[in-house]
């Protein structure tokens, strides 16, 4: 078995391996004889540019510019070469040069800016590369431009909106987790999110864990910011074959800032801001009647039994707790964020250092008619309890570049943070304030109770005595008193070595680690929290874990120039991860008085660990011919072994091979003025999905139960799939960059096809087997995903007054489940799922449900059960994937490009949301518009009688378009006068306004399109936060 | 030259080498496996493994019983024993009798009894192998796999399949109709039967709840025959033998308490709410029987509302957070031989039975049943079966036999459902639906011999 492990391994990539010895052998022989070039790279104004890349085309040989714009590139091989300079924001440059062995050459470049600031290079599994050699579509998000100019928060609100194909469903609450998603969904039981990469390692962008109802943390909001250079958005299979198992969502790739040349700088940043809720919560009602028989006692009438004839109508009330100035917990919250950074050095060490803190409170707090009352009772209000809803984070980064000779260089990359959070109880949970908001009488009659708050079955007194003013059981003094905390502790550190032994050979190696050490904290104390079950004899439950992600990479690469036309560059690798988790739980009840440890309650309940571990061993090989610098010809390989695969499968191969070709510079293309360059790319890849870390594995679990005494007892808890391997996703894609109009204009269009084999399906056993699981996962399916993506960057005005820029993304993504693969009797799968649905022919997690009609027959203004026609059972009403997103940023430079105004406009369009929150509460309770507004209109009726009073009942009417133009930023950015600066001892200052979330325009009837507390598939609004308003001011100075 | 070509062969040496190395030498050690919370196969070829495996399929079938949301709290909320306190969909609508095949909580309580069979199949096989001779415990396993498939046709429409798997490959069979299920109970409670023959204490326990689930399927089953088979059964069994659930702080909570006292979201049964009257509901919050004892109203509760907000609370006491619950009692035994004289409309001899317990002090788990006065002997046939059948329904209140009853009812006492289920106006909306059993949910889809219910006869 060892030997077949082995050999799958060694052929695999022994071609390449092959194909990389024959260059490096056969390049050395023109190694032999070296010479220097040097020279000072200036704009066109004569200013040095620092930190600009100066490469020797056809050769690993490079350098960066210094402060004083100079460069020295030594090891030249003697004879001709192209010398190309590059930076972003500047047009590239190329001179020809003919060098001599020992002589030393000097060449000067003075650069000019492009109208339209493009990306030169990007990151990619091979190392940095020249965007015009790969043959895939890559996004990259100019962090420092975007932090500098808009009100960048996290890194949900960096994404957002950012570039074509990416979906972002951004956390509304403070430190919870986006959902993102790129090029739709692969993956019919596995995770469908990202793979992140941080300055080369493997990073944890999951959730955290928090027992509040819904809403998590998320790891990838642990990063900060301002500490970002670039990301690079690797969008599929085609782009991300060399990143393996894992990768087949597409990779998300965070370069952090490093040193600059030169005199040390220091940079500060200061921001506060507003944070505020301002969504139009639900209104409840209620109509006071009576009915024909009892004239004189008060009853609540709905609409239906108004209809009927059996309730009179005599009153109507109508409240919104969530927008009563007394009794809404929902406030202002704020934020603050105060970062410092220093970088410099010179051309043999650069650093980067950064520390930031950043504190917000939520807008939710315990309101003062709440803390009165328990301060009247003698119960001292905790700040958590008045501040439920808070983040505190610290980071800090140390990143060095060591130049250790001509040939080695040396980067670390180091950062830490610590943050701490709080949420409160939301969403799905009955101590969630939103459930108890809207489950009110629909009325509020005084919160003393000295006027009547009392009817209709409402006493207005909770179980613990106090008033509850309008609330369902439970107020927010009641409810904030739970503590749910997450703290996390998280480094992330890496470092890698650049060797280039000669001027066709680069050795890299990198290696680094992602540690999350977390802690989760649930508290009640005894006689706090809500009176439902025991919570008020205390309990109290703590979860401590370690996530460790373990990455290691080696590669090399030969290049070749083989004749005047063709250079080739071979490259081989190797690539590790080791992904563990361990954590353990702990957790008791009916604490001591004061008792907030797990030691202090009477009652211990079973605490556990559960570590896991996923370890991948990948070798990849790839071979890029560049002919005349203008196309390039890639192929790569890449095999995988993986500790998820079954133990019937041992290694998985991924192929690709792509296609650049600058075709404005071949000679027939026509020279047409308008038309600077014009680019076709093609690429063709695949990449996995792994199987979960146990999957594969047929288990046990331990168990206590009580047999007249507790006893260990043994449960089948899996029956695993030695078959198991891993999900693979093929790609093409193609497209072409183009650049018009004197380069004001750059146009990308990429069209994609991809799709799944082998997906990973959870197949469901048929219960009455007795199987101890309901599934195992089985490569089974298949799933397509076809799209065209289109981004416009256009510099309209480029005056010395004014400048206006717009930069626009859009996409559309067609996602089609193809197959569900076959049972255990060889027939087709026909679906998975009742209403949400997996079925053939439809996309991931569509909505099948029993549709109906409705009209007004008597035309008595109200729809009644007799009313309602139910049509066909389990028919396709949408799917929750949106298909369409656009995005929209307009910039203006004004006052001599002193001031800098961007506006963001985008949309999510093309999917249904079940607007599951008005559903719950038209079904569970008489206050809801649809059921006791008399002006509610006929579809709001109709709907919530057909999901409650028809035979069979059906949420058809709930299902609804999530279509919304969102206004998402505004942002202005003022460059504070010289003297201005100076006052404050700076060398430059800029001031920057912004605001996010000011307007959305749909037809939703939910509280919002991106209400959702899920970082799953589907979106989740169910009696759950809104988008809020930020509204901050940050000063950035430097010195 | 010649330095130059040394230093280009070992720089090429060197990137092949590193590949080289890693692809040999460490690629084992690199991907060892490491999952130590992981119970492997491996772990459970033992005797004491088998014993953990005979536990633990015990424990399975609490979780299908009063150890989870099923045939003691769903088939009672089917019933007039409990009503919904709560927001689930699928907890009302199985109150209002109009459960969806989707139903969430009902494919619990289906997949509970199906993997209480599959544990105790596991079980039994691991114990045969490695302790063979425990032969009392291999009668427990097939008493489990007897109860569980009781339990399927007790509760469930007919349209059961009752399948198998083995080393992780499952075998689908033939859906059984309700009287095929009562059958294949039998058998195994008849394999069951024929190991418990000891005498210690454990035997002389699984003998006993082995007698009574035989006499409650043979019920079941109906006819002459059938009950004179049951009350042979169930003569052998004492009248304060009980086979308790037992439940710990520490491990699990008595559901009963959980899901009603606790969580509010099951509310105790009456006979009318805020709609009005509910037909055939016996009162169980109002009548103040001594053996459903109760706090709050179905009105007016003092202890407000339920956790739907809208519902007053009730609650029962007869179990507590951590009460032992009796799967099967002596007082079955005597109820089961009250309804054969019923049966043989034997009036005045059914009623010396329930008086017989109504006037000796009972044990439900540890509530003491407080002695009460004899009743008076019903005048016809009709009203007999209605007292038996009330009698029963407060003697066995939320032990998982009145949607049964009620079933036999309609079945074996010629009543409609409309007669014998809660009907009318339903308090939370709307009016009671049909239903007068669970539909086989979807998780049965994958069985290519599976179409549904059979058919939703009682």
């Amino acid at each position: 078995m060892d030997f077949i492990r082995r050999h799958r391994c060694r052929t695999g990539v022994s071609y390449l391996v092959a194909a990389f010895a024959w260059l490096a052998v056969s390049a050395f022989s023109a190694s032999a004889q070296q010479a220097t070039v040097v020279g000072r790279v200036t704009t066109a104004a004569g200013l040095p540019l620092s930190d600009t890349r100066v490469v020797i085309v056809g050769t690993t040989l490079g350098a960066m510019t210094n402060a004083e714009g100079r460069f020295t590139i030594r090891g030249i091989p003697a004879g001709p070469h192209e010398v190309r300079v590059s930076r972003v924001g500047l047009l590239e440059q190329k001179k020809t040069v003919t060098v001599t062995a020992g002589g030393t050459v000097t060449l000067d470049f003075t650069m000019e800016a492009t109208a339209v600031k493009l990306d030169q290079v990007v990151v990619t599994a091979t190392g940095v590369q020249r965007k015009a050699e790969i043959g895939n579509s890559v996004s990259v998000i100019a962090v420092t431009d975007r932090v500098k100019e808009t009100p960048i928060h996290n890194m949900g609100d960096l994404l957002v909106a950012k570039a074509p194909g990416l979906s972002v469903l951004p956390g509304n609450m403070s430190g919870t987790g986006a959902q993102i998603r790129i090029r739709g969904l692969n993956s019919v039981s596995r995770s469908n999110a990202p793979i992140y990469i941080i300055d080369g390692v493997r990073m944890d962008g999951g959730s955290g864990g928090f027992g509040v109802g819904g809403s998590n943390s998320s790891r990838l909001n642990d990063i900060t910011p301002e500490e970002i250079e670039d990301i690079s958005i690797i969008k599929g299979p085609s782009a991300a074959t060399l990143y393996g198992t894992d990768a087949a969502n597409g990779v998300i790739i965070i370069k952090t800032k490093g040193g600059r040349r030169g005199a040390t700088r220091y940079a500060y940043t200061a921001e506060r801001g507003q944070i505020t809720d301002p969504n139009a919560y639900w209104d409840t009602f209620a109509i006071w009647g009576h009915t024909p028989a009892n004239p004189g006692v008060q009853t609540r009438c709905i609409l239906p039994t108004i209809a009927t004839g059996a309730c009179i109508k005599d009153s109507v009330t109508t409240t919104n707790i969530m927008r009563n100035k007394a009794l809404t917990p929902i406030g202002t919250g704020n934020r603050s964020l105060y970062g410092m950074q220093v970088s410099g050095g010179s051309d043999a060490v650069r650093f980067f250092v950064s520390g930031n803190y950043e504190n917000e409170l939520g807008p939710i707090h315990m309101p003062d008619i709440d803390a009165q009352y328990l301060a009247s009772k003698k119960i001292a209000v905790r700040q958590e309890w008045k501040n439920p809803e808070a983040l505190r984070r610290t980071s800090m980064r140390a990143n060095l570049n060591a130049t250790l000779s001509p040939k080695l260089d040396l980067n670390v990359s180091s950062s830490f943070v610590k943050s701490n959070q709080r949420l409160p109880q939301v969403d799905n949970n009955v101590n969630s304030f939103y459930y108890n908001a809207y489950t009110n009488p629909g009325f509020i009659k005084g919160y003393t109770c000295s006027t009547p708050c009392s009817g209709l079955g409402y006493s207005g007194i909770g179980n613990l005595g106090q008033p509850l003013g309008g609330w369902a059981q439970f107020t927010p003094g009641d409810i904030m008193q739970f503590t749910t905390i997450e703290d996390i502790s998280r480094m992330i550190a890496s470092m890698s070595a650049n060797w280039r032994p000669f001027s066709w050979l680069q050795n890299d190696a990198t290696s680094g680690v992602d540690v999350v050490m977390y802690d989760n904290f649930r508290l009640c104390r005894l006689n706090e929290c809500p009176n439902f079950g025991t919570q008020r004899q205390g309990s109290i439950g703590d979860t401590h874990g370690l996530n460790r992600i373990f990455t290691a990479q080696v590669r090399s690469a030969a290049t070749k120039a083989v004749t005047g036309w063709l250079t080739t560059t071979a490259t081989i690798g190797a690539d590790y991860n080791n992904n563990q988790t361990e954590n353990s739980n702990a957790n008791s009840t009916q604490l001591s008085p004061g008792g907030q440890t797990v030691g202090s309650g009477a009652v211990k309940g079973a605490s556990n660990q559960s570590p896991t571990a996923t370890k991948t061993l990948g070798y990849f090989g790839q071979l890029q011919l560049n002919i005349e610098d203008r196309l390039f010809l890639t192929g790569a390989m890449r095999g995988d072994q993986n500790t998820a695969f079954g133990t019937q499968y041992k290694s998985v191969k991924y192929p690709s091979a792509q296609v650049a070709w600058v075709m404005s510079e071949e000679s027939f293309f026509p020279k047409l003025d308008f038309l600077n360059e014009f680019r076709l790319r093609s690429a063709y890849g695949s990449s996995g999905v792994q199987p979960g870390a146990t999957s594969a594995l047929r288990q046990f679990a331990a168990s206590t139960v009580s047999l007249t005494t507790d006893q260990t007892a043994l449960l089948a808890s899996a029956i695993g799939n030695p078959k198991l391997k891993p999900e693979t996703t093929t790609e093409f894609e193609a497209g072409f960059d183009s650049r018009w109009l004197s380069d004001r204009v750059n146009l990308e269009f990429t069209y994609y096809r991809k799709q799944s084999k082998d997906a990973l399906i959870n197949q469901n056993i048929a219960t009455s087997s007795g199987a101890p699981v309901g599934s195992v996962l089985r490569n089974l399916g298949a799933v397509r995903n076809s799209g065209q993506e289109v981004s416009l960057k256009m510099q309209l005005v480029d005056r010395e007054q004014f400048g206006w820029d717009i930069t626009t993304g859009a996409s559309r993504n067609k996602n089609k489940l193809i197959t569900l693969g076959l049972d255990d009797n060889g027939k087709p799968i026909p679906t998975i799922g009742t209403v949400t649905r997996q079925q053939q022919g439809y996309p991931l997690n569509s909505f099948f449900v029993q549709k109906y009609t409705y009209a007004d027959a008597d035309n008595n203004g109200f729809i009644s059960v007799n009313e309602i026609a139910l049509g066909d059972t389990g028919v396709y009403v949408g799917s929750s994937l949106p298909t369409d997103l656009v995005t929209i940023q307009s910039g203006f430079d004004v006052l001599k490009k002193k001031l800098r105004i961007i506006a963001s406009l985008d949309y999510r369009g093309g999917f249904t949301l079940f607007n599951s929150g008005a559903n719950f509460l038209c079904g569970q309770t008489d206050q809801c518009a649809a059921k006791s507004d008399p002006t509610a209109s006929l579809f709001e009726q109709a709907r919530q009688v057909a999901a409650n009073f028809a035979n069979p009942k059906t949420t058809y009417g709930f299902y609804e378009k999530g279509d919304a133009w969102r206004l998402r930023e505004i942002s202005a950015v003022l460059r504070l006068p010289r003297s201005l600066a100076t006052r404050m001892r700076a060398s430059e200052a800029d001031l920057q306004l912004g605001a996010r979330n000011l307007k959305v325009w749909t037809k939703y009837t939910g509280q919002d399109p991106e209400a959702n507390y899920s970082q799953g598939d589907v979106q989740t609004d169910f009696l759950t936060t809104a988008p809020r308003k930020y509204y901050t001011a940050r000063i950035n100075l430097r010195f | 030259m010649t330095k130059h070509i040394y230093r280009a062969r070992m720089g090429v040496a060197i990137g092949v080498v590193v590949v080289a190395a890693a692809c040999t030498s460490f690629t084992d050690q690199l991907l060892e496996p490491q999952q130590p919370g992981v119970i492997g196969p491996e772990a459970t070829e033992s005797p004491t493994a088998a014993d953990a495996l005979r536990k633990g399929a015990v424990s399975r079938l609490r979780l299908a019983t009063v150890g989870g949301e099923a045939t003691w709290l769903l088939g009672g909320l089917m019933t007039d024993e409990w009503k919904s306190g709560d927001t689930f969909t699928q907890r009302n609508e199985t109150d209002q009798r109009v459960v969806q095949t989707n139903n969430g909580n009902v494919s619990g309580m289906y997949v509970a009894l199906h993997r209480a069979r599959g544990g105790a199949y596991d079980a039994l096989a691991s114990l045969r192998t490695f302790i063979p001779d425990t032969v009392s415990k291999q009668a427990q396993m097939y008493w489990v796999m007897g109860t569980a498939e009781l339990g399927l046709a007790e509760n469930f429409c007919s349209g059961v399949p009752y399948g198998t798997l083995k080393d992780g490959v499952p075998t689908y069979t033939e859906p059984l109709t309700s009287a095929q299920g009562y059958a294949l109970a039998l058998t195994h409670l008849d394999s069951a039967l024929a190991l418990a023959t000891a005498t210690d204490t454990f035997t002389v326990s699984i003998r006993n709840a082995v007698q009574l689930t035989r006499a409650r399927a043979f019920v079941n089953i109906g006819g002459a025959a059938a009950f004179a088979s049951a009350v042979a059964a169930a003569a052998t069994v004492p009248t304060t033998y009980q086979y308790l659930q037992t439940f710990s702080l520490t491990t699990a909570d008595n559901a009963v308490w959980s899901l009603n006292n606790n969580a509010k979201r099951w509310v105790v049964g009456d006979s009318f709410d805020t709609g009005g009257i509910i037909q055939n509901a016996i009162p169980f919050a109002s009548a103040n029987d001594p053996r459903v004892p109760k706090s709050g109203t179905t009105l007016n509760s003092t202890l407000l509302k339920s956790f739907d907000t809208n519902t007053w609370f009730v609650q029962q006491t007869i179990y507590g957070r951590s009460d032992p619950a009796p799967l099967v009692t002596g007082i079955d035994a005597r109820l089961i031989e009250a309804e054969a004289r019923l049966v043989a409309q034997d009036i005045p001899g059914m009623m010396n039975i329930l008086n017989a317990l109504r006037t000796a002090s009972q044990r439900i788990g540890v509530f003491a049943v407080p002695v009460m006065t004899p009743l008076a002997t019903p005048a016809s046939q009709a009203t007999a079966v209605d007292l038996y059948f009330r009698e029963k329904a407060f003697w066995a209140f939320s032990r998982g036999q009145r949607l049964s009853d009620m079933r036999r009812l309609m079945r074996q006492y010629g009543r409609t459902q409309a007669q014998v289920f809660p009907s009318g106006q339903f308090f939370k909306g709307g009016t009671y639906g049909t239903d007068v059993n669970f539909p086989v949910t979807t998780d049965e889809t994958p069985n290519p011999s599976w179409k549904g219910c059979i058919d939703r006869t009682p």
